[in-house]
Order: structure tokens, then C-alpha cells, then sequence
């Protein structure tokens, strides 16, 4: 990531890439555990950032300057994670996401949390989690009280190029 | 270098494309971000600053595995197929 963060050209900035907690097929891992059917698990997931939030708050961070850049899997774990905290953050972006628990948000969000902006970003030719999602995000969180925006880009299921900017402009501004 | 800001990223796992990945599909893979590399077709406003980095058998269409330093190139590879890995 260190050259994703170069091409970002954001300075005196600390990037972090924990590693999701459930084994998922050979090699690969996963910040959800389970099915449908049975449930998902994701207390594990939850643990790995609250602990990396307050070992960075004993670092000197303040929760204002700690932002989460989350793609697919870990968009949606940064949402949900995000809505039930004690404290807000600088921001979140979650990238090609969606709210696994939607009826849930209004009553489990915490008011500190809706002072975490979000920038929600999508691209429109996505088929594997459709744009549709991330549109009935952005009025979750609006009608839940948060600051959200949606950004649309021409790209499936990744992050694009262009996305840099909106990232770029909503840390360095805090501003949609 | 003192840190004033911590950008926390959560990604997934990555999985392979399926091999039978057509041509008609490169375009929408180009531009992704896999391991710290983009990838994109080349296009003629890339052509100046590829020639900038001594990249070889680059032209419009062709498919690069490259790395950026704010908006210049910074490292580029000519490679057969954008369409080969992406995030999932």
C-alpha cells in the first residue's frame, strides 16, 4: 500500500493494514465469519479495531485524525463497526459496500458516532455488490443523522483511480 | 517523519480472474489497486510520462502495471492482461 499512499500524496500520514481475523478458502481471510443461515460472526473484527483505535489513541492520535479507508468486505465492517462506537472518527469511506443490517442502524447507532463523516464511493458498473447499495447507504446514514455523501465512479467492483481525489479531498478537507 | 494523520485500510482477500477473462472486459479492470500496483490501459495522455521512465513496448491500449508518485509515474511494466487479479 505504500505506493497507494505516495500516489495520494498525503504527507505525515500513518497507514495501517490489519489483517482480517476468519480464515476464508485457502490463503485468504475474512472480516465476517458464517452464512445466511447460521449468523454472521464479526465480534473478532470489531475487537481488531477497537484495540488498533486505542493503542493509536496511546500513541498520541486523537479519534479526529483517524480515518478508515474500507473496500467490499471491509466497507461493510467499517460501517457497522463505525455506527456502534462511544466516539466518532475524522471519517470513513467505505469504497463498494453495503449494510448487512439495515433495520438495525437507526436504533444501534450511538450519537457520538453521527459526528463520523462518511464518503461513500461506488463504482456504477459494479456487479458483484451493486451500486444500488451504497445509494440505500447514503440515506441510512442521512436519515440516522450522520454527514454522508455518495461519489459515483465509472468502474466495477475496485477501486479507481479518480476515487484518489474524493479520498484525498475529504481527509485533507474533511469536506464532500 | 512525525504522523499527524492514520489512514486505516480495510481490504479483503484477493482472488485470481478466471482465466477465460475476455478482452471486451479489460477496460473495466484497468484502473484497480492490487498489492501497492495499479493497472490500466495506456491511453495517449499516459504516453508522455511513460517515455519519461524509459518504459518499453508502451502504446495506446496496451496494458501497464504501474506504480504513482503524486501524478507522475514513478515505475511501469507493459504486462499481457489487466483483467489477470482484482480486489474482491
Amino acid at each position: 500500500m505504500e505506493p497507494v499512499g505516495k500516489a495520494m500524496s498525503l504527507k505525515d500520514t500513518k497507514w495501517i493494514l490489519p489483517q482480517a481475523p476468519y480464515t476464508a478458502g485457502p490463503g485468504g481471510f475474512s472480516w465476517f465469519d458464517g452464512d445466511e443461515e447460521m449468523g454472521w460472526k464479526y465480534q473478532e473484527s470489531f475487537h481488531i479495531l477497537t484495540d488498533l483505535i486505542q493503542s493509536l489513541n496511546n500513541q498520541g492520535f486523537p479519534n479526529s485524525d483517524i480515518f478508515i479507508i474500507s473496500f467490499s468486505q471491509g466497507a461493510c465492517l467499517a460501517m457497522e463497526f463505525m455506527i456502534r462506537q462511544s466516539f466518532s472518527l475524522g471519517g470513513i469511506i467505505p469504497i463498494a459496500g453495503f449494510i448487512r443490517y439495515k433495520k438495525r442502524v437507526k436504533q444501534d447507532a450511538t450519537d457520538a458516532s453521527r459526528n463520523t463523516p462518511v464518503l461513500l464511493l461506488h463504482g456504477e458498473k459494479d456487479k458483484i455488490i451493486l451500486l444500488e447499495q451504497s445509494r440505500i447507504s447514503l440515506k441510512i446514514f442521512k436519515d440516522a443523522g450522520y454527514k454522508a455523501d455518495l461519489h459515483i465512479f465509472s468502474s466495477g467492483h475496485k477501486i479507481p483511480l479518480q476515487a484518489i481525489t474524493s479520498i484525498k479531498n475529504f481527509i485533507n478537507n474533511k469536506h464532500f | 517523519m512525525n504522523n499527524n494523520l492514520v489512514l486505516i485500510f480495510l481490504s479483503c482477500f484477493l482472488l485470481s480472474c478466471d482465466a477465460g477473462t475476455g478482452d471486451s472486459e479489460c477496460t473495466e479492470c484497468g484502473g484497480g489497486l492490487l498489492d501497492g500496483y495499479l493497472y490500466k490501459e495506456v491511453t495517449v495522455e499516459d504516453v508522455a510520462g511513460l517515455a519519461e521512465i524509459d518504459v518499453s513496448g508502451v502504446t495506446v491500449g496496451k496494458c501497464i502495471r504501474f506504480k504513482m508518485d503524486g501524478t507522475e509515474f514513478s515505475e511501469a511494466t507493459v504486462v499481457d492482461d489487466c483483467c489477470c487479479i482484482e480486489y474482491q
